[in-house]
């Protein structure tokens, strides 16, 4: 049966107390599914709501977690199976939390909780909860494919574009220029770059690194020979990525 | 520096030689010589040039946990990204 309109109407604040008290009990866990997409999407000024909690966590974290509940004014519904999607659903004061250890396109639990990013509620005196990083949710949302992952991976590029935007606009370090641009193509597994993306690059490549990753891994020769124009003051420079343009299929 | 060909890698992740071994044996034991009496070392390990964190075989507890906090200050983890709802 489909989720009835107020059971789909929730958002991170809604579970502001499950977060306080795994918090309190040191049981880490990061924030995935709807109400991470949420957070970014309230970021933009936008609203993605969702039905249940879905949290992200390393097996032995879990399984102190699904020994922590029962204690704790919550109820194990289902532990995970072998052979099955490694997931947990609790019950917690009436609404649904799952607890996953693996899912396709997020790294290892330990590694999504050093890359997850700090969302600080102001509503509720400042305390911060860890969403899952926006490149990684989306490569989640991308390999999952259901219905209502299309319209969060809409969403998400929107929100991880401006990241690639901005590094190229704004950074200085060659690492962190590039650093979110080679993100979205793992993210969305592949060589080039989106063409809306590489549209709004080229007229912000700045350094001989810029150049060089842009005629790497620009859409088509059209954006490659625009970009190569404005290197003919540097001939070194122009006849280094000529050698790279040559090495390109479309 | 990049070169992460299979080949390099498959090169590197080879066992020793029988020479290698041996060499690395007798180099080991003359530092360990070299240390238990005072001399420098006759093959130090030329990356603890570069640590200026290094500490000496056998130090306190106290002095290792003093090195990896000053190793932490020098490579300092990369802080999460924060925003704020």
């Amino acid at each position: 049966m489909p989720p009835s309109p107020q059971e789909e109407a929730r958002s991170l604040r809604d579970f502001v107390d499950v977060f306080k008290a795994l918090s309190t009990e040191g049981l880490e866990c990061i924030v995935i599914g709807g109400c991470a997409v949420g957070a970014y999407a309230e970021l933009r000024g936008e609203r993605v709501f969702s039905a249940d909690l879905d949290l992200y966590t390393t097996p032995q974290i879990l399984e102190e977690i699904l020994a922590w509940v029962p204690r704790h004014g919550g109820r194990v519904v289902k532990r995970p199976q072998p052979r099955l999607l490694p997931v947990a659903v609790i019950e917690w004061r009436g609404r649904e939390v799952n607890v996953l250890t693996e899912s396709d396109g997020l790294p290892d639990p330990a590694l999504a909780l050093r890359t997850s990013r700090e969302f600080e509620l102001r509503e509720s005196g400042g305390f911060s909860v860890s969403i899952a990083d926006p490149f990684d949710l989306l490569s989640n949302k991308q390999r999952l494919g259901r219905d209502k992952d299309r319209a969060h991976c809409a969403l998400l590029r929107r929100f991880v574009d401006e990241e690639v935007v901005h590094a190229f606009r704004e950074l200085s370090h060659p690492r962190e220029r590039l650093a979110p641009a080679r993100r979205l193509m793992e993210a969305l597994s592949t060589r080039v770059l989106p063409r809306d993306v590489s549209e709004r690059l080229l007229p912000l490549a700045k350094t001989p690194a810029d150049f060089r990753f842009l005629v790497h891994h620009l859409p088509d020769e059209g954006q490659i020979r625009s970009l190569l124009e404005r290197t003919v003051a540097d001939p070194v420079l122009l006849e280094e990525l000529r050698t790279i343009q040559r090495s390109r299929r479309f | 520096m990049c070169d992460r060909s299979p080949q390099r890698d498959a090169a590197e992740l080879r066992a020793k030689t029988l020479a290698e071994e041996t060499r690395a044996l007798e180099e080991r034991a003359a530092n360990e010589r070299a240390f238990l009496e005072g001399r420098p070392l006759p093959h130090p390990n030329p990356w603890d040039a570069l640590d200026p964190t290094k500490r000496l075989p056998g130090s306190p507890p106290e002095e290792i946990r003093a090195r990896y906090e000053e190793f932490l200050t020098i490579c300092r983890p990369r802080p999460r990204k924060k925003h704020v709802l």
